[in-house]
Formats: C-alpha cells, sequence, structure tokens
C-alpha cells in the first residue's frame, strides 16, 4: 500500500536519507528502528509532504504522491503523528480533534469525535481542557485521536513512546495493535526497539539514512547485531 | 467637569473602536502571517481614497462596500507578491518586514503622484448630524463608527473563535508544520489573514475619513496607533488588541479634554511608553514562558 522507492532527501549539503527503500503492506504494522539522527523522521515528514525529496518516488494506493503538499498526502489517507506529539497547547482538547478532521466535509465528524472519547475516555473527560495540561500520556493519545479524525489508511507514528512512563508505554502499544485491529496500516518509527519489534510484524533498520537490516520483527529482535545495536543486551 | 468627562470618554471610545480595527489587522498580520506589516497604514490611507473615489456615483455608504472590495484585492496582492515569496525557504525573517516598508513607500508616493499633496474632503451624510445621548453629544456619523467598528470587531472575534477557518488561523499561528499534517492549506489561511488584514484597515480609514481629511501621508499616523495599540493590548492578542484600542482612544481623549488637544498625542505615546516599561508584555499578554 506504502511503497518507498530509492528515496534521498538533502538537507543542505547533508544527506538525510540515502536511496532509501522500503513498503508497508494493507493492514500491517512496520516498525523502523535505529538510533537518534539515523533519519527515520525525515522519511516520515518527506512521506507526509513537509519534506521535499531530491530522488527517488513515494507511491501510495497506486498513486505517486512525493512532492506533494501536505494538505493532499492526508487527503490521499495518510496521517502523520509527529514527534513530541505536537499537539494544539493553547486549543482544547476538542478543538485539537477537530482540527484533525479539517480535510473531511461529511457530517460524521462529532460522532467520530465521540468514538475516539470511546477508545480514550480521559479525553473525554478533559474535552473542554486546553490540551497543554494533559500529561505526556494523554497527550500522545491526542496526537494518535487527532490523526484518527481523518479516517486515514496509514498512520505513521513518529517516537510516540518518548518520554512516557512505562505503564504508559504499554498503554500506547497497546493503542498500535488497537490501529491495526481498526484495519489502519502503520508505520512506527521508535527509538524503543524492544516495545516497537513486538509490536510490529516488519521492521526495518536504519542507519545514517539508509537501512541496514530488515525483515519480521522476530527475527530482528534476534538478530545477534541487531541486539548488540539497539537492545542493549550482547548478543545471545 | 463630570460631563466633560463623560463626553470625552466617549468620544474616546469611538475612536477607540477605530484604533481597534487597525489593530486587530495589524495582530492577525503577526499573530498568523509573522509579519509586522509596515504598509498597514497605506492600507488604511487606500481605503479612505478608495471610498473617496467610489463614494462619488454610489454614496458614502456604496463607497465603502466598493472600497471593502478593492481591498481584498490589495490584501491578496500583497500576499501573492510580496510576501509569499518570501515566506519559508531562504529568505531571512527580516525579508517581509523590509518588503512591507518598501511597499508603505511605493504606495504612499504611487498615491502621491495620483491625488497630490492636498487633502480631500470625503463627505458623509452623517458627518455634521448631532445626536444627543442622555446630556451627550455625538454625530451620526460617530454613532455609525460605533456601531460598524463594534460589529466587525464583534464578527471577527466569533469567526476566529468558533469558525473552521478561525481554528485554522490559531492553529497556523501557533505551528504551521503541525497545521499542514492536520490538513490546512497553510497558503489559503495566509491569503485570508492578509485579505481580512487589509480589509480592517481599509474599514477604518473609510470610517474615520469624514471626520478628517484624506491625503496620500495620513497612513503614518495610522500605523503608529495601530503599532501603539498593539503594544499596549500584547503583540499577536485579539482580545488585547480590542481593549488596546479603547485605552488609547480614551486616554487620547481625556488627554485632549483635560490638557490640550495639542498633547492628544504625546498620551498616547506616554502611555505606550509606560507599558512598555512595566508591563511588557501588554496589557492582556502573558508572561513570557518557555514553550
Amino acid at each position: 500500500m506504502l511503497e518507498i522507492k530509492t528515496l534521498t532527501v538533502n538537507y543542505g549539503r547533508v544527506r538525510a536519507l540515502d536511496r532509501l527503500s522500503l513498503t508497508v503492506e494493507q493492514g500491517e504494522i512496520v516498525a523502523l528502528v535505529g538510533a537518534n539522527g539515523a533519519g527515520k523522521s525525515t522519511l516520515l515528514k518527506t512521506v507526509s509532504g513537509l519534506v521535499r525529496p531530491a530522488a527517488g518516488e513515494v507511491v501510495f494506493a497506486g498513486r505517486r504522491v512525493e512532492g506533494l503538499p501536505p494538505h493532499e498526502i492526508l487527503k490521499q489517507g495518510i496521517a502523520h503523528v509527529p514527534e513530541g506529539r505536537r499537539v494544539f497547547p493553547d486549543l482544547t482538547v476538542r478543538e485539537n480533534l477537530l482540527l484533525g478532521a479539517f480535510s473531511r466535509r461529511d457530517k460524521e465528524v462529532t460522532a467520530d469525535i465521540e468514538r475516539i472519547y470511546t477508545y480514550f475516555p480521559v479525553l473525554g473527560e478533559r474535552q473542554a481542557q486546553l490540551a497543554g495540561t494533559l500529561s505526556g500520556g494523554e497527550q500522545q493519545m491526542l496526537a494518535i485521536g487527532r490523526g484518527l479524525m481523518s479516517r486515514p489508511k496509514l498512520m505513521m507514528l513518529d517516537e510516540p513512546l518518548l518520554g512516557l512512563a512505562p505503564v504508559m508505554v504499554d498503554r500506547v502499544a497497546e493503542i498500535v495493535r488497537q490501529l491495526q485491529r481498526l484495519g489502519i496500516s502503520v508505520l512506527l518509527a521508535e527509538q524503543n526497539t524492544n516495545v516497537a519489534l513486538a509490536v510490529a510484524q516488519r521492521g526495518y533498520v536504519v542507519e545514517t539514512g539508509r537501512v541496514t537490516a530488515a525483515g519480521n520483527a522476530s527475527d530482528l529482535a534476534a538478530d545477534p547485531a541487531v541486539r548488540e545495536a539497539y537492545l542493549g543486551a550482547p548478543p545471545a | 467637569m463630570f460631563w466633560l468627562l463623560a463626553q470625552q470618554t466617549l468620544n474616546g471610545l469611538v475612536m477607540g473602536l477605530v484604533y481597534a480595527l487597525l489593530a486587530l489587522g495589524l495582530t492577525i498580520s503577526f499573530g498568523i502571517g509573522r509579519v509586522i506589516n509596515f504598509a498597514h497604514g497605506e492600507l488604511y490611507m487606500l481605503g479612505a481614497f478608495f471610498t473617496y473615489l467610489a463614494a462619488g456615483r454610489m454614496g458614502y455608504l456604496g463607497g465603502i462596500a466598493a472600497a471593502l472590495v478593492l481591498m481584498a484585492g490589495a490584501g491578496l496582492l500583497l500576499d501573492r507578491l510580496v510576501l509569499r515569496p518570501l515566506r519559508g525557504g531562504r529568505a531571512s525573517l527580516w525579508a517581509p518586514f523590509l518588503a512591507t516598508l518598501a511597499v508603505s513607500l511605493i504606495v504612499q508616493n504611487a498615491a502621491l503622484a495620483v491625488f497630490g499633496p492636498d487633502p480631500y474632503l470625503l463627505s458623509s451624510p452623517y458627518a455634521y448630524q448631532p445626536l444627543m445621548l442622555a446630556g451627550l453629544m455625538l454625530t451620526k456619523q460617530d454613532l455609525l463608527i460605533a456601531l460598524v467598528a463594534g460589529l466587525t470587531t464583534f464578527l471577527l472575534t466569533a469567526f476566529i473563535k468558533r469558525g473552521k477557518y478561525g481554528l485554522a488561523m490559531r492553529a497556523v499561528a501557533r505551528d504551521r508544520q503541525t497545521a499542514a499534517l492536520m490538513g490546512i492549506n497553510i497558503d489559503r489561511v495566509y491569503i485570508l489573514t492578509f485579505v481580512l488584514s487589509a480589509m480592517l484597515a481599509g474599514l477604518a480609514g473609510a470610517l474615520v475619513a469624514p471626520k478628517a481629511t484624506v491625503d496620500p501621508f495620513i497612513g503614518r499616523m495610522a500605523l503608529l496607533k495601530g503599532l501603539s495599540v498593539v503594544i499596549l493590548g500584547g503583540l499577536g492578542n485579539i482580545p488585547g488588541a480590542i481593549f488596546g484600542g479603547l485605552v488609547l482612544g480614551v486616554a487620547e481623549a481625556l488627554g485632549a479634554g483635560f490638557v490640550s488637544a495639542a498633547y492628544k498625542d504625546a498620551v498616547g505615546y506616554a502611555l505606550m511608553i509606560l507599558v512598555l516599561l512595566f508591563r511588557p508584555e501588554g496589557l492582556l499578554g502573558q508572561r513570557m514562558r518557555r514553550a
């Protein structure tokens, strides 16, 4: 459903992505793991249109989307939940969710907001509260809920576990699995390799803008090189 | 004594609503468009001249309506021709600021070439019609100003608070990258912002013109007043712009009434300096916080 072919992105003279290719199939959770600065965020930003690639293709549902503006790409069905949650702190929880549905013109937006409140009851309780007053975990739920409001086919999550308390990490991991049950494909960029590979079916390891390893999530998690580099465990 | 106080306060509130219109336009171009628009005064001047030109055929109120349509065009041109090419990319943060300064000079001199330096009189059928209100005097023009400016302020605030694009404007003001991820066409929000801003400035010019005269340089003072209000109320703060406008209007009118009309502007600037000294975030502004 998402096919990235030899994508190259430059920031000035720095090459952020170097002929990177990967795919996400319908209904799949794919993990993108690797160190800070490896190019995971750049990849997501390029797919969602915030960054223009120097070369390569992004094909989504059979259509080339690279170079389109972000609002056009969102309309194709790709939602990007950015790193650091980026909720609008001086808008209410409800207004944040409404913004997530900005591209929609149908009349089911209110019903969808109610549905988000059933997934995340805490958001319903705090719907009139400013988003800036929520805890980190709650803000992450809001960011994911806001992403869902566009009714995406593919959701890209950038570091959703970063800075969360352990109990919240489990909670958000469970939410990612739930997205899959809703029929949404997920591309999960995450430094918490343990959890990311436990949630995903497949994974890619990214280093300095290139894919250095790819495969089934469980195989990657067992790979000695990956374990040593990213799981903080010596090779078994 | 009491009557002078009440009368000058009333006069000040009327002028204050005009200042609020000016400041609202400046504050949305700064808060949402990230531009301190130094051509804002020229938009005010154009609004007055457009009304003058159209009023000959359509009457004063028709002239205002025609001028507003033209002002929407002026705002569109300002965004498309001047500001958009400088947005993002490699242009410095100072570039749009200097560009609006250039626009200000160009428009001023173009107006000078077309209209000459002599003042024009824009006549309004309401200008010299006094009304008595509980012992206080104001002209029908004052009443018109208060009604139109008050209603515009109310509608704009409601739109920004409740409207779909109002919400989009607030999102873009805060974080334009994330706003883009919400599916907001950022370009369209900028156009809307500068069209609204130009219409607000033009409306202020059209409303005040019959109380004074119109010449190519009236924009300078309008910009100064608008900037003073924005500083009083807090940069980018919409309720602050309205409140600041009223405070400046009343302070000036009281200064004129109790000290001397010659010191009217000085009172306004003194107030601005005091606010900068003791409350630099503006009367309604929030204290600086680290995001």
